[in-house]
């Protein structure tokens, strides 16, 4: 038990030194802007630095381009009651493209496929490709559908918010998902209190998500996943700011719960989204810091956070232990003006007993302490293990950069670039899990868990040369596993996007993507999706989607 | 919506109905009473089937949120039809939530055409007979696509009072072919795993003439196909008699369909459509709604389980409505008595194929070729159907009028017994001659032949009886 303890402190420390380092290294890209500021408080807040994402911000990967969804204004007195809708929408048509026989699929009846009315090309919608929420695969290249609804009604004191969610419109359904459409997903109001210049105060109260450690600039990033957490329950969050020269400095906490916890006798299926008994009443208690620096139109923010899910219920189980995740991290904002912007986290987490913590937390895209179980420390680890998760993105106008002196609007030709990266390091008790659907005796049935770095990172560069039509194109090459290559793979992903203006709301993209698999590379299929490597994944996919947010 | 400025839009309807019917129970025992009420009605008025006569006026609840300017714009939709509160069990598929989501661009003129894209989740209708929907029938007389995909439409004026209209959509399932293991239950619609991802195409058509006499008239084409080896099982299911699970073969539907309106300001609205559906092996196909509905509905009630989804089918209809005031009155005004006339008349042919079976011999064997069954067993092969109504609305005050509605079905042509009519007196309340509500009081007597029977067993009640009466109080609204 001391080792380990001292193990972890000893990994907690290298965190920390990492961080410090990064931010000493850093520290000259402040200099390079040319704008003398007016060092007093209230310059420092007008950069308004934020350690978390808007809750009423979608959840989803940041789109092709740079272009980043912009809402609503705020009503501006007190007396002035306004009401605000608005949304985002993705919608897309992917048929994933393959070839019969595909082992994991068909059942040979002893006869050669396909069989005459078969034909040889089999199109797959969902495409059948590695890019599953959950897993360390996902890349964001498969759009998937969402729809948002906000409504708001509020001063510019109290505001209520309501939002209608969908991850499936019905009436493309092949079959019935009812947990696909989520219905009212966020109610809160959020109340910001006149305390002056100085101090700026924002609670939120309610049901709503936070998400920390998002990659880019106003989402979250180009793989769509939260480097540190996802919050996602009722309660309060509270952020303070304060300003001092050219300084700012953000302090938040939040306590979350839920509103319902699955007893044994529900039967985990489509329609519950596979309801878990075997986790209980969950909460979240997470306590988060930052200082920020600008310079000009330039900025940074550092943030260290601290957020620990816990759940002790005596409803999932006599033998089921207490169970808790903690989460450290910092992370890098720096908005560097014609140089663009960059965005560096780390987390390690720490999860102890974890399988009976709910969803309330959800690190990477997993669904609480089983989900992290599935994806990066076993079923057999109970939940106990530790992962060391490490990310950015760095986003960069050409068109502004080359611009410079003059300000570059938007209204003309621009190159998008966006390079990413994310890895992670698994400490597990699981050595060595089997696979369900194959032979648990052969080599490549074995699934490691413990010790295993994963790593993903990729490119993207958009060329919008008319006002209604870019051309970009995204390269990915993902390593689920950096110590056996047979499971990586890598994407290429070729896409012409129309809109109707320079800086309009809207896209209508078509998108080709080539899979370049590996032997091992692996897909989830059936409910609940489970690893099948016996299925031949889609080599290629077409996409036709349309999006607009407002 | 006008170009340049961005605007938010609010639209919808509801139809919300308390409607039970009346029967007689076989075999009372003390304490039990002869008569009973049945709530939903369990009269021979199955939505979507031939059967069906839309007597019922039934639920629904449509709300569209519309953002945008001129060139482009946001559509999302919620739905229902069946509102949680009056319910005495959670059915989760009556809940549609987000039904519809997509966008359309309104691109600027290229020459003489005018181009403009719907791209995302929709369910555009093909040979709607009447003017603001489908007639006196709900079934589509063409089809409706439903999927995620994109529907381009160019106009092009031939002449200033003649337009020509080019469709043309590509369309799939979002979540495609139902899991592996997935347990057909009711909240899932009794989906199978046999269902695999299903595509549309489809390319219309669609010459219009405006003046007095407005003309419209369209050719229709849609396709729709799999090909997914995702489905396929290791054993048959010897209990669906519509597939074989263990050989599932590419299926595709096709739909040639033509139809055409005319609007005259004295003489009223008519409808004429007809359609030409053929299945090959087309039971699991899902999201083409034709007139005999989906892969699996036209396999069940149109064409046979034994045919596995081969087969013919031809339909034809014709639908037309008047106003006597309109026609006799040479300055009629709206805010005046009227009698509103409206009929509708179906009829539809079916020829059948039966099922390829799986080879049963050794390794590489061939499949069975179909062997057609004998013709006094399939009642589906050589079929027509009709059906017919009639319905006139007297509208003598501001805020009241009263209806009368006469259907008459002819299911079988080779079992008449089945035939039955049903008569529907109506009052109808409102708060103007010229307004956005109805509340209407309905009462509906069926006239059953001596073998009348639903298509499919949802409503057939314990007892094996059909109710013959029925008491609906319906409000609506449009807006």
């Amino acid at each position: 038990m001391d080792d380990r303890f001292n193990i972890r402190a000893f990994r907690a420390l290298v965190i920390m030194a990492t961080a410090v380092a990064t931010l000493a290294s850093v520290g000259p890209a402040y200099g390079q802007g040319a704008v003398t500021a007016t060092p007093d408080a209230s310059q420092g807040l007008r950069f308004d630095p934020s350690l978390s994402l808007d809750p009423t911000l979608p959840q989803v990967g940041a789109m092709p381009g740079g272009l980043t969804p912009a809402f609503g204004q705020r009503s501006l007195s007190e007396g002035e009651w306004r009401f605000d809708f608005h949304g985002y929408i993705l919608a897309p048509l992917n048929a994933g493209i393959n070839s019969r026989p595909n082992p994991g699929f068909n059942y040979y009846r002893n006869q050669p496929q396909p069989q005459p009315g078969q034909s040889k090309t089999v199109l797959h919608a969902p495409p059948v490709v590695p890019d599953d929420l959950e897993t360390f695969s996902h890349t964001g290249v498969v759009p998937t559908t969402y729809v948002q609804l906000n409504f708001s009604e509020g001063n510019s004191v109290v505001t209520g918010n309501v939002s209608i969610l969908a991850k499936q419109a019905s009436v493309s359904e092949g079959f019935l998902e009812p947990a696909q459409q989520l219905g009212i997903t966020d109610v809160f109001f959020s109340v910001l209190p006149p305390l002056g210049d100085r101090v700026h105060m924002q609670a939120l109260l309610g049901a709503f998500t936070l998400r920390y450690g998002t990659a880019g600039e106003y989402d979250e990033g180009r793989y769509g996943t939260p480097l540190i957490a996802r919050i996602s329950g009722v309660g309060e969050h509270v952020a303070l700011k304060t300003g001092w020269r050219k300084f700012t400095f953000v302090l938040e906490e939040g306590v979350h719960g839920q509103t319902n916890a699955a007893s044994s006798s529900i039967t985990p299926d489509v329609s519950n989204n596979f309801a878990d008994a075997g986790s209980g009443g969950s909460f979240v208690a997470h306590v988060h810091a930052g200082v920020g620096y600008t310079y000009g139109g330039t900025g940074g923010m550092m943030g260290l956070h601290f957020l620990r899910a816990f759940s002790q219920d005596d409803r999932n189980g006599t033998s089921s232990p207490d169970g808790r995740i903690d989460v450290y991290a910092w992370d890098l904002r720096l908005n560097m003006g014609r140089f663009g912007h960059f965005y560096g986290a780390t987390s390690y987490v720490d999860a102890l007993q974890a399988r009976s913590v709910s969803r309330i937390i959800s690190v990477l895209n997993t669904q609480g302490g089983k989900g992290l179980m599935d994806n990066y420390l076993g079923p057999q680890s109970g939940g106990t293990g530790q992962l060391l998760i490490w990310g950015g993105q760095y986003d960069l106008s050409i068109g502004r950069l080359v611009s410079y002196p003059v300000p570059f609007s938007g209204d003309g030709p621009d190159l998008f670039v966006s390079l990413f990266c994310m890895g992670t390091h698994a400490w597990s008790t699981d050595k060595w899990s089997t696979y369900q659907s194959i032979d648990p005796n052969s080599q490549d049935s074995r699934l490691k868990f413990d010790k295993v770095m994963k790593m993903k990172f990729g490119i993207e560069a958009t060329y919008s040369m008319l006002s209604w039509l870019a051309a970009s194109v995204r390269f990915d090459r993902v390593d689920p596993n950096l110590d056996d290559t047979r499971y990586s793979f890598s994407v290429l992903s070729p896409k012409i996007i129309f809109h109707t203006g320079w800086q309009s709301t809207d896209q209508l993209v078509l998108q080709y993507s080539h899979w370049f698999n590996g032997p091992l590379t692996t897909v989830r299929v059936r409910e609940p999706p489970v690893e099948d490597v016996t299925v031949v994944p889609d080599g290629d996919m077409v996409s036709l989607s349309a999006r607009m947010w407002w | 919506m006008p170009f340049g400025q961005w605007t938010f839009r609010y639209s919808g309807y509801m139809s919300a109905s308390f409607q039970g019917s009346i029967g007689e129970r076989t075999a009372p025992v003390p304490g039990q009473s002869t008569t009973v009420f049945h709530v939903g009605p369990q009269t021979l008025d199955e939505y979507a089937s031939f059967v069906g006569t839309n007597t019922m006026p039934g639920q629904w609840v449509g709300m569209n949120f519309t953002y945008g300017n001129g060139a482009v714009s946001a559509n999302v939709s919620l739905n229902t039809w069946n509102p949680t509160a009056p319910t005495t069990y959670y059915q989760i598929g009556g809940q549609l939530f987000l039904l519809g989501a997509y966008l359309e661009f309104n691109i600027p003129q290229i020459g003489p055409l005018r181009p403009r894209v719907l791209a995302g989740y929709l369910g555009p209708f093909y040979g709607s007979l009447a003017e603001y929907g489908l007639g006196m029938y709900t079934n589509p007389m063409v089809g409706s696509p439903r999927g995620v995909g994109e529907l381009t439409i160019i106009e092009y004026r031939l002449r200033p009072t003649l337009t020509l209209f080019v469709e043309h959509g590509i369309m799939g399932n979002r979540n495609g072919q139902a899991p592996i293991n997935i347990v057909p239950t009711s909240w899932n619609g009794a989906t199978s795993r046999t269902f695999p991802s299903a595509w549309i195409h489809h390319a219309h058509v669609i010459l219009s003439r405006t003046g007095e006499t407005e003309f419209r008239t369209g050719l229709h084409y849609l396709y729709s196909w799999s090909q997914d080896d995702r489905a396929q099982a290791a054993a048959d299911n010897s209990t669906t008699r519509e597939i074989y699970e263990d050989y599932i073969k590419d299926g595709s539907l096709t739909v040639l369909g033509w139809d055409a309106t005319v609007r005259n300001s004295t003489w009223g609205y008519f409808g004429a459509g007809a359609s030409y559906i053929q299945g090959e092996n087309a039971f699991p196909l899902k999201g083409l709604n034709t007139f005999g509905g989906e892969g699996n509905n036209l396999t069940d009630r149109w064409w046979g389980p034994a045919s596995g989804g081969n087969g013919k089918l031809f339909a034809l209809g014709l639908n037309y409505n008047t106003s006597l005031g309109r026609m006799l009155r040479p300055s009629y005004s709206a805010d005046a008595p009227d009698v509103a006339i409206n009929a509708g008349f179906v009829m539809a042919y079916t020829l059948t194929n039966t099922l390829t079976a799986p080879g049963t011999g050794p390794v590489g064997a061939a499949p069975i070729p179909p062997s057609p069954l004998p013709e006094d067993v399939d009642t589906f092969n050589h079929r027509w159907r009709f059906k017919a109504a009639l319905e006139s609305v007297y509208t003598f005050r501001s805020w009241v009028g009263v209806a009368l509605r006469a259907d008459c079905v002819v299911p079988n042509s080779k079992e008449m017994s089945e035939t039955f009519w049903v008569l529907a007196p109506r009052l109808v309340f409102r708060s103007n001659w010229v307004t956005h509500e109805t509340f209407s009081i309905t009462y509906g007597k069926w006239f059953y032949g001596p073998t009348s029977h639903p298509e499919a067993n949802s409503i057939i009640p314990q007892t094996g009886r059909l109710d013959d009466q029925l008491i609906a109080f319906n409000v609506n609204m449009w807006w």
